[in-house]
């Protein structure tokens, strides 16, 4: 099975670890952290400088959280909500983060394509949603059009026979490696993300031109200049972030969920960039 | 006897002509509950997810031997997802790309009238179509989302497209999947093919919107003065909603009387003159035990203050 993360997960991953690398003394709150009816204002958190304030947010998480339990196998957005909410009042709290990226309302598949001269039946999935992630076999020959009664649903004659097995792998290779940078970051393991980076951003040179890459380049940037941010190495952060820029002159953060650190090396970016022009 | 008299009055007259002595500024009391869920609310009922499916078998996609592939490949896919749920999950499958042409046209419902006797029928079908024209992945998305808006729950509905990203008819993808997301759906995109993934899916989730899940109102209160023989009527100072506000109260001692469920009876305190006591209740009966806890603090009044909260 080739299981790429869904982009969903990676950035939402990446910009809360992001947040939590923010100064303590700037609340890493979402945008949508507000108050709801009936709630303290400004909203609190578990680590309010008033007691009392820190007590209702602790209780409130907790209450959350067990909301977001019941909710989850009924109405699953809810519950997603709910623990996002929970996020809010505490962001250091790891089971709602991991179970806020677990349910997250957006997924992307990408199971892989297998051409077979014989397609064998996939082996039956007691979970119908994990199929979506399973290899998708084709059977077809180089010379022949598909095959039929070959245990899997049998496909139409008359479709073009395929000149040669076509695996492109070479871009899913690097999500993958992306993905993994992203999830290494989330973990903390810095280095280790900065090293898949180097991998993926080899791999992307060595693609053949001709296909736009921005989104990638973008996102390897964008992981590259937080691992660097968080070990220390601002110079080389706001050089991945000069690249960034080159990419898209435009690029913001969101200025809720990013550490102020990035925000900054951001802006520098910018200005030197300005200045050689 | 006479000049006693007098002198009496005299005194008398004196004394009440006399400026009164100050009074002493009252004490000002706020109450604010710090509410948590109203009760521990009923768990909605379990319902069977509705499963949308769309399909994109528009000719484009099948374009170059890469095309061929990824076509067969989510036709495939999307038979065989369809033909894995169970036939007790409603389902309705949507396919784009079989009004031949080359305009770019909407997604087509397969089998609307619902005559297919099983989901194994469904994907029967599925497995068969053939691309004839075109469609907008995004434009079938956001007409998907009125379908279901209009169709009632679609916070129980998930969608799962099948498709090779590609955007021959253009349309805003980003904003299709956010404007479903932001109505309550789930989405799974099957990507077949080497399509990147839209950036803007990282960094979509449902807009946050207040849940069906009330915090408590404020409650109403009484304050009363202080009387250690409870077989009196208490004597009422000032009455109130505990939303903050800060409420002008006779000094001295008395205990406060919450509205709550059950209510709750804070005190004794003592009100000092030129002070404003503020108490905080933290009140959330849905929690399991119920927790209350309440804190009082007592500052000097700032002289000129208005009685605002």
């Amino acid at each position: 099975m080739i299981a790429v993360a869904d982009a969903g997960s990676a950035v939402l991953r990446c910009c809360l670890v992001a947040a939590l690398l923010a100064p303590a003394s700037l609340p890493a709150r979402a945008r949508d952290c507000v108050a709801w009816p009936g709630e303290p204002r400004p909203l609190p958190q578990v680590d309010d400088r008033d007691p009392l304030r820190a007590r209702w947010a602790g209780l409130r998480a907790q209450e959350l959280a067990r909301r977001a339990e019941d909710l989850e196998t009924v109405v699953p957005v809810a519950a997603h909500r709910a623990w996002r909410r929970v996020l809010c009042l505490d962001p250091a709290d790891e089971r709602a983060l991991a179970e806020a990226l677990r349910s997250l309302p957006l997924r992307v598949h990408r199971p892989e394509i297998r051409i077979e001269p014989e397609a064998t039946p996939a082996a039956p999935d007691t979970d119908v949603w994990a199929s979506l992630d399973v290899p998708v076999q084709i059977a077809m020959r180089a010379d022949a059009s598909p095959s039929r009664g070959s245990g899997l649903l049998s496909l139409p004659g008359g479709e073009p026979a395929l000149e040669a097995p076509v695996r492109a792998e070479s871009l899913w290779r690097i999500e993958r490696s992306l993905a993994a940078a992203e999830a290494q970051v989330d973990a903390a393991r810095f280095e280790e993300a900065l090293e898949t980076v180097s991998t993926a951003r080899a791999a992307l040179e060595a693609l053949p031109p001709g296909r736009d890459l921005t989104a990638h380049r973008l996102r390897l940037e964008l992981v590259a200049a937080t691992a660097e941010v968080a070990s220390g190495r601002s110079d080389d952060a706001r050089a991945c972030l000069a690249r960034v820029l080159a990419l898209e002159p435009g690029f913001v953060f969101d200025a809720h969920t990013t550490s102020p650190k990035l925000l900054r090396l951001l802006d520098a970016a910018r200005a030197e960039q300005g200045a050689a022009r | 006897m006479r000049a006693l008299r007098s002198g009496l009055l005299a005194a008398l007259f004196a004394t009440a002509c006399q400026a009164p002595p100050p009074l002493a500024p009252p004490a000002e009391v706020s109450i604010e509950i710090l509410p948590g869920l109203a009760t521990r609310e009923p768990i909605p009922a379990p319902e069977s997810e509705r499963v949308e499916v769309l399909l994109d078998v528009t000719t484009s996609l099948r374009a170059g031997p890469a095309g061929v592939t990824n076509f067969l490949a989510a036709r495939t896919a999307a038979a065989r997802f369809v033909h894995s749920l169970p036939d007790s999950t409603p389902l309705r499958v949507h396919a784009l790309g079989l009004t031949p042409g080359r305009s770019c046209e909407s997604a087509s419902l397969l089998d609307p009238r619902q005559r297919a006797p099983s989901h194994a029928a469904l994907a029967a079908q599925v497995a068969s179509l053939v691309p004839a024209g075109e469609g907008s992945l995004a434009v079938a998305l956001a007409e998907l989302r009125s379908v279901l808006a209009e169709g009632g729950d679609p916070e129980r509905s998930r969608v799962v497209v099948f498709s090779d990203l590609g955007s021959e008819c253009g349309g805003d993808l980003c904003t299709a999947a956010e404007l479903l997301l932001d109505a309550g759906a789930r989405i799974d995109f099957v990507v077949l093919g080497d399509a990147a993934t839209p950036a803007c899916f990282g960094a979509l989730v449902p807009a946050d919107r207040w849940q069906h899940a009330p915090v408590l109102d404020p409650p109403d209160y009484r304050i009363v003065a202080y009387d250690p023989s409870p077989e009196r009527e208490p004597l009422v100072l000032a009455e109130g909603r505990a939303d903050g506000r800060r409420q002008p109260v006779p000094s001295g001692p008395v205990t406060i009387q919450l509205g709550l469920d059950p209510p709750a009876l804070i005190g004794p305190l003592v009100l000092s003159p030129g002070t404003l006591t503020r108490v905080r209740v933290i009140e959330f009966p849905g929690l399991d035990p119920p927790v209350r806890e309440w804190i009082w603090a007592t500052v000097p009044l700032v002289l000129g203050a208005g009685v605002a909260p």
